[in-house]
């Protein structure tokens, strides 16, 4: 598939865990902080939504019912943050491989997109006892998580294909990405519901693939329910063609690798 | 179907971008032909090379000449701007030593991470580690971080790593000569035993000794293109007569205000001064330490050779004043006032530097010190096996023997 093979497949494993290893490498907790930081950051958003701004959500009284509202939504962009910088990094990071190997660089964007699996995963298993003590049940919903993982990566990993891309040649993308995302953060229903924004908003929040992967998210895991169907196509779509046009490009591009890094 | 490389028409041009969003575009759109890149550095130019199987080629050139691209054309590491490239093998390329060295993690699991990097499992990495611990000869340190390493341990342990590969198409680039005297020559052993392995070695070397040993065919390279290809006895030897030639002329160049010559009195003349070095016959201002080294002194005489001398005078080019002797006209023929003098250094102590060499013809009977002719040129003393952390001023030649 997309000219890879089963050699590239166990390549790219391998790539993996080395970039989980060199996320966490040479501090001496190691990997116990890819989970207290992710329950830091889902604390201090607790702390400062539901205790200070006091935000409550329409039909849910609790502040817990907020903060499990809260977490089903800023988890999953834990991980994509993680996963955007990670893969945007990936060549410039592996620069040594990539001059000295014959390598298919294409999967240096893929493995470190696949590190925000790690925030997912830690964000997902401390919301659970969550959901439990505020009497929520967990319903055969969750079954679906894996397909709303597979498209929301599928998405993380278009991205990266480009980011990755340009960024060997135009480093200042570096520069601008944590503030970039931030605002696309904020800009996204994720800290407050999509009702709540203006309507015309609302409009062009439709076509903003992170709010329907949050959305698909919550659906599953507060709302007891399917996510929607069209929402996880749209994005599975528009992660397909910025996929296989990042690819093309990357392909393209990376014969110059050696000269720009 | 027997391994081969073959190229036809390849080249290779690296985009020269104003800018890096114009060094982008031109990567992307490189393959919708060539005017994207006109105006480019072109590194390889329309390059034709065919290696067969039990073919060993051996790659030099200047610094700059594509070597190191063409190699990372064919091991499949960067792409050609234009041409094919058919390759029916498998490529293992060893570039430089050491990458993906993790400095907090152990020697051992250092060796893991190079097996995933080489995209092995971890069972395949388990058959060769204990043959590659004891390569390394790194002991307990093997357990350490390689943080705590010294600059020889790590290059021991990542030379180490590459020690058991089978190679069907090997590619290498530059001297791999590490860790001490010892290790190196083991290293030296075994990079040969390899090579004898890989049915196609390419091999990208700057130690001329190593081409000949390990290659049976050698290719010249400059200006991205084939200049020379045959036997790397002949290839070697025609590579190195050319860039001591332009090495000799650029120094000649640099140093003009030193060479020189001038006479002050009438009939008094110094024709030529000639360097050679070791056995050489032709002369070279690029003279090897530790060889034998011949001065000739060729001039005219004024007057009858009685009354006075010639003088050669050896500098550093810092002033320092290395050598100096005098030579009475009175112990060589002159016949007809003609004068030829022929020094010999053997060998020649002198460190490797740049130096002036100023012969003067002097008249005892003249007040005063000023030459009647007086000639200056620059040489430069070489030695292809610098002692490793200095540069002495003398190679002398000493004895050593054991005292009981």
């Amino acid at each position: 598939m997309f000219g890879f093979n089963r050699y590239d497949i166990r390549l790219m494993i391998n790539l993996f865990k080395m970039n989980v290893r060199d996320r966490y490498l040479g501090s001496s907790l190691g990997s116990v902080w890819a989970i207290v930081n992710p329950i830091f950051m889902l604390a201090l958003f607790t702390y400062i939504f539901g205790f200070v701004f006091k935000i409550r959500l329409p039909g849910a009284e609790t502040t817990l019912a907020y903060v499990i509202w809260l977490i089903s939504g800023y988890g999953p962009w834990l991980a994509n943050t993680e996963a955007i910088t990670g893969a945007a990094n990936s060549v410039v990071g592996a620069s040594g491989l990539v001059k000295n190997m014959a390598f298919k660089t294409e999967l240096l964007p893929i493995a470190g997109a696949l590190v925000g699996v790690i925030n997912l995963a830690v964000s997902l298993v401390f919301l659970m006892p969550l959901l439990v003590w505020a009497g929520s049940p967990i319903t055969w919903h969750v079954m679906f998580l894996p397909v709303v993982m597979l498209v929301h990566f599928s998405w993380l990993i278009a991205l990266g294909m480009w980011l990755s891309v340009i960024v060997v040649f135009i480093r200042d993308v570096l520069q601008i990405l944590p503030t970039l995302l931030t605002a696309i953060l904020f800009l996204s229903p994720i800290f407050y519901p999509f009702e709540s924004m203006p309507a015309f908003i609302q409009q062009v929040s439709s076509a903003n693939p992170f709010y329907h992967v949050s959305e698909a998210y919550r659906a599953i895991l507060i709302g007891k329910h399917l996510p929607s169907s069209s929402g996880l196509l749209f994005v599975s779509v528009v992660s397909l063609v910025i996929f296989y046009f990042g690819l093309a490009a990357f392909r393209r591009a990376k014969g110059y690798f050696d000269s720009a890094l | 179907m027997s391994l081969h490389v073959h190229l036809e028409g390849v080249s290779k041009v690296f985009p020269l971008g104003a800018s890096a969003t114009g060094e982008l575009v031109a990567a992307m759109s490189a393959d919708r032909g060539q005017d994207a890149l006109a105006g480019g550095k072109v590194a390889v130019d329309q390059l034709n090379l065919t290696i067969s199987e039990g073919e060993r080629l051996g790659i030099v050139g200047r610094n700059g000449a594509g070597k190191s691209t063409l190699l990372h054309i064919i091991a499949g590491i960067s792409d050609p701007s234009s041409g094919v490239i058919r390759i029916n093998g498998k490529v293992t390329s060893i570039m430089t030593l050491g990458v993906g060295l993790r400095e907090d993690l152990s020697g051992r699991e250092n060796i893991y991470v190079d097996g995933e990097i080489q995209g092995k499992s971890r069972a395949e990495v388990d058959e060769v580690i204990d043959r590659v611990i004891e390569f390394s000869e790194l002991g307990k340190f093997i357990d350490y971080p390689v943080r705590t390493y010294s600059t020889g341990m790590k290059a021991r342990l990542a030379f180490s790593m590459i020690t058991h590969i089978e190679p069907e198409i090997l590619i290498i680039d530059e001297a791999l000569s590490v860790g001490d005297a010892s290790f190196s020559a083991k290293a030296t052993a075994r990079i040969l035993d390899i090579c004898a392995r890989g049915k196609i070695v390419i091999l990208v070397s700057h130690g001329m000794q190593s081409i000949r040993d390990i290659c049976n065919r050698c290719i010249y390279l400059k200006d991205g293109r084939v200049v020379m290809d045959g036997s790397p006895e002949d290839v070697t030897k025609a590579y190195i007569d050319e860039v001591r030639g332009e090495d000799e002329a650029a120094l000649m160049e640099r140093f003009s205000a030193h060479v020189g010559s001038r006479s002050r009195k009438a009939g008094y003349e110094i024709r030529r001064v000639s360097l050679f070095s070791g056995s050489n016959r032709v002369e070279s201002v690029r003279v090897e330490a530790r060889e034998r080294l011949r001065i000739q002194v060729v001039g005219r005489l004024g007057a009858p050779s009685g009354h006075g001398f010639c003088r050669v005078r050896i500098v550093r080019l810092d002033d320092l004043l290395v050598f100096q002797q005098d030579f009475r006209f009175a112990d060589f023929p002159c016949p007809g006032g003609e004068i030829g003098i022929e020094i010999e250094f053997d060998p020649l102590a002198l460190g490797a530097a740049i130096y002036r060499l100023d012969a003067l013809l002097l008249d005892t009977r003249e007040e005063g010190t000023q030459p009647c002719s007086e000639h200056s040129t620059v040489f430069e003393i070489f030695t292809l096996t610098p002692p490793a952390g200095g540069r002495p001023m003398l190679y002398y030649p000493v004895t050593a023997a054991a005292q009981p």
